[in-house]
Formats: C-alpha cells, sequence, structure tokens
C-alpha cells in the first residue's frame, strides 16, 4: 500500500470485525483488518455460539434479531463454509414467582411480535431434558427453532472469504492510538509502525472504550469479567441452549461475582457451562478462583448427571455492554471517519447485519434512520463516562 | 517431559495426511495443514481451526508437534507458533470436585 494508504482499517478480528471486514473487502473497497492476537481470540472466543432472538431487547434489536436469525440460517450457504450451524431450541429457565411474571409478559410480547416463543410449565421442560433436575425449575420460555454455530469458524470463513476479494489481515499486530487530524481520522498508530487510512472501524469488544479515548471519544462502554468452562464430550445430555431467567432481572452495579447460568452442548459433545461474570474496569484473561466453582455448583445442582462429568478448559474474557442494552453501531459524532460496532447483547444473531450495516456506512450509503438508537454518540443517563 | 523427550527432527519427514497429530480429538496433519492454508500461523490459530489441542490434554501432547508442522510449512522459526494457552484448570477435574470447592 502507497502514501494513499488503506480505504479502511477494521481494527478488532472478532465477529463483528471479520464480517465487516468481508463485506466492505466485497464492495471494493483497500480494507486492512489488524487483531492484536490470533482471529477470534477475545470475546468472540468465548462466545457460546448461540444465535438468540426471544432474549432480545424489545424493539429495534428485536425486530433486526428476527432479520440476523434468517441471515444466519444462510451463512454456510453464503460463505460456503461449514459453521455447525444447527437449530436444537433454546430455554430460558425460570426458577422463582418473579421470573415467571417476567418470562409470561416476555412471551406475550414476543408473540407479539410474531417470535414463536412459548411458556412451558415444570413437566413440559423436564419432558423436553430429561437430564434437568426438577428441583429448581419451574417452567421455561422456550424458542424450537433458535439455533447455534461454531463463532471461530464464522470469523475465519468471513476472513477466508474477505482474502478472496483483497481483504489483507495483520494478526498479532496492536493498535495502540486513532490518529486524528482537523476532526477527521487519518489512520492508527500500530506496533508496526502508523497506518494511513480515510476510515477506521472499531470493533474490539471491551478494548473499544480505550481505543476511542485516543481519539478523543467517550463510548459509553462497559464491561464484565465473564468466566466459564467446558467439559470432555460426553454422550447427549442436553438438547437446548439453556439459560436462566435470572439474566432478566435486574443487573446490580456491584464488585461481587454474579453467576447467571447458561449451558450447551456442542455437537461433539463437550458441554459448555458459564457464567461467572464481575463488573470491572480491568481488562483480563484470567480465570479467577472462586469462578469456576461457583459455575461448577450451577451446573450440578440443575443436571446432576455432570457430578462425573470433566472439566478440561476454563477461560475468562472481558464481554463489553452498554448500560442501556443497546449496541454501539455507526459513525461516530464530531470523528469524521470513525466507526464504532461493539457492545451488541447476543453478538451472533447480529454479527452478519453488523458487517453489512458497518461495510454500507463507509462506502456512503444512505444509513436506516431506525439505527440512531444505536449511534455510540447517543446521550444516555447515567452512563458515567 | 519436552527437555527430555525431545521429538527427533527426521520423525517429521516421516508424516502424511492422514497422521493423527492430536489424538484427543483425532485430527490429522492434512486437517492442520488445511488450516495453515486458510491462513493459521499459530498453535492457537490452529486449535479454533481444527481443534487440535482442545481436548482432555489441552494441547500438552501436541502442541510442539503442531508447531513443529507450522515451522516446516511456513518456513518460520518453531517459537514463533507460540503455545496453546494454558487455561486452567491445569489437570482435568471432575465437575464435582470443582463444586464442593465453592463457598
Amino acid at each position: 500500500m502507497g502514501d494513499r494508504g488503506w480505504d479502511v482499517v477494521v481494527v478488532g478480528g472478532g465477529l463483528i470485525g471479520s464480517a465487516a471486514a468481508y463485506h466492505l473487502a466485497q464492495g471494493g473497497l483497500q480494507t486492512l483488518l489488524i487483531e492484536q492476537g490470533d482471529l477470534a481470540s477475545g470475546a468472540s472466543g468465548a462466545n457460546f455460539g448461540n444465535i438468540q432472538v426471544q432474549d432480545s431487547e424489545f424493539g429495534l434489536s428485536l425486530e433486526l434479531s428476527l432479520q440476523g436469525c434468517e441471515i444466519c440460517a444462510g451463512l454456510e450457504a453464503e460463505l460456503e463454509a461449514e459453521l455447525d450451524y444447527q437449530r436444537n431450541g433454546s430455554l430460558l429457565l425460570i426458577e422463582s414467582e418473579h421470573q415467571w411474571m417476567v418470562m409470561e409478559e416476555r412471551a406475550s410480547r414476543l408473540q407479539a411480535a410474531g417470535v414463536p416463543a412459548q411458556l412451558l410449565d415444570q413437566d413440559e421442560v423436564c419432558r423436553l431434558e430429561p437430564g434437568l433436575s426438577p428441583e429448581l425449575v419451574i417452567g421455561a420460555l422456550y424458542h424450537a427453532e433458535e439455533g447455534s454455530l461454531n463463532p471461530f469458524k464464522l470469523v475465519h470463513a468471513y476472513a477466508l472469504r474477505g482474502r478472496q476479494h483483497g481483504l489483507e489481515i495483520w494478526t498479532h499486530t496492536e493498535v495502540t492510538n486513532v490518529s486524528v487530524q482537523g476532526g477527521r481520522v487519518i489512520g492508527v498508530q500500530t506496533d508496526r509502525g502508523h497506518i494511513v487510512a480515510g476510515w477506521v472501524v472499531l470493533t474490539t469488544g471491551a478494548w473499544a472504550r480505550r481505543l476511542a479515548r485516543t481519539a478523543g471519544v467517550d463510548l459509553p462502554l462497559r464491561w464484565v469479567h465473564g468466566e466459564a468452562f467446558v467439559t470432555e464430550p460426553l454422550p447427549p445430555l442436553v438438547h437446548c441452549a439453556i439459560s436462566s431467567a435470572v439474566f432478566f432481572e435486574a443487573t446490580e452495579e456491584s464488585n461481587e461475582q454474579a453467576v447467571g447460568f447458561c449451558l450447551r452442548q456442542r455437537s461433539e459433545g463437550n458441554v459448555m457451562i458459564g457464567e461467572a461474570a464481575m463488573l470491572t474496569e480491568a481488562l483480563g484473561r484470567c480465570v479467577t478462583a472462586t469462578a469456576l466453582p461457583v459455575i461448577a455448583q450451577e451446573a450440578r445442582v440443575r443436571f446432576p448427571a455432570l457430578l462425573e462429568a470433566t472439566v478440561i478448559r476454563g477461560w475468562g474474557i472481558p464481554v463489553a455492554f452498554v448500560p442501556d442494552n443497546r449496541p454501539l453501531l455507526g459513525a461516530v459524532d464530531g470523528v469524521e471517519g470513525l466507526v464504532v460496532g461493539t457492545g451488541l447483547k447476543s453478538t451472533i444473531v447480529l454479527t452478519p447485519l453488523a458487517g453489512t450495516t458497518i461495510a454500507s456506512l463507509v462506502s456512503g450509503g444512505e444509513p436506516d434512520p431506525r439505527l440512531a438508537e444505536f449511534s455510540p454518540s447517543r446521550g444516555m443517563a447515567g452512563s458515567g463516562h | 517431559l519436552d527437555a527430555l523427550f525431545p521429538t527427533s527432527a527426521h520423525l517429521v519427514e516421516l508424516l502424511t495426511d492422514d497422521t493423527v497429530l492430536c489424538r484427543c480429538e483425532e485430527i490429522t496433519v492434512g486437517e492442520i495443514r488445511q488450516a495453515i492454508q486458510e491462513g493459521a500461523t499459530t498453535v492457537s490459530a490452529i486449535r479454533m481451526l481444527t481443534r487440535a489441542g482442545m481436548g482432555r490434554c489441552q494441547g500438552r501432547m501436541c502442541g510442539g508437534s503442531v508447531a513443529d508442522l507450522l515451522a516446516l510449512d511456513l518456513g518460520q522459526p518453531v517459537e514463533a507458533a507460540g503455545e496453546a494457552t494454558p487455561r486452567p484448570p491445569i489437570f482435568p477435574v471432575p465437575l464435582g470436585c470443582l463444586a464442593d470447592q465453592a463457598f
């Protein structure tokens, strides 16, 4: 690349970054994707792979998730890649009267929006998942059509197909600064020197806040340190992607470890179980001494057959979120050429749309006015940053 | 162990595409070479793409061989492949034992 530089540099080789880079390169733009580690080595590599709809925020997020769900079903054909796509269904376990009330209301609102989610009683849940102990569960919100795919394979498929359109990818390269001159981005500073670019797209999850600050932008982004583990391959034990409705109860701000139960059995038989989450300002990848035991305890009480299962790997990673539960997706006001895509609540289902949205924005397409509510520069009560 | 029992360099010449390199997940040299062709340059990238090193031993057995294969195919020093990121637990642990550690 000469002095003219790149049309666009995408920083962060996870789900959103690889999707954006693929669509940008496909649209004919000279695109460079920079990743500090290996592709999918941040929060995208810790993702359970669920294509979630029924836990979506109502409004635009749900509307786009429904659309995203259909797009995900066609991704293997679109990218000509094996992505382990399956439709296993999902269950949000209800374990208290309060959760039942919340889920009852959610079920009727989802149905009104055309989502085939249904409320199951305890008998129905236990018939569907015979491995589940009836001890805690009193019901569940069930979506039979929700699916899953392999996040590693998706990121690599985007990278591979992107390269066929001229996408350049630099892994193990750190971006230290976004360079801004006269209110417009001119490139990024990396440990391989300065890179000139007309557009800079930040898709670095929790790391986006630090990078945006180098461009003088304060993103309303927070993150939890999320931890989970996986067992060795087991005989079929669980059909659906399982999570606990406790995720919908008010999230309290505290520095204590909170455990929201989620579990999925991969097609290879390994059971992924999470997650312990702690609100933090640290960007670490450690596994804490307390997390794995509390997750194991949550798993044992719900799936007693897991008692003898062998845990082979645990991991921890910062998982970004936005206090108003909407993603940061779009152009940043005041810094021309700077685009952000992070903080998606259910990342996989919105990945393809985030990719095409970013590509269209950079290519000068007419932005969808509805996306204003995802603007990285939107005002937010109580964001505190 | 690696220091005491290094893999002989010439063993690499005996590799064929159907040699099983990761025994836990039964991943062959051919599958790993496919991943290298698709852009993987490190042990971690190979792990994510092929599952080699994702099994019970977590790459403790096959990690060195994967690094050797990367060095051979890419003409890079063995160290450039890095190591599979170590993740706890150090040894596979029954879930029940972990749960007993909770307060």
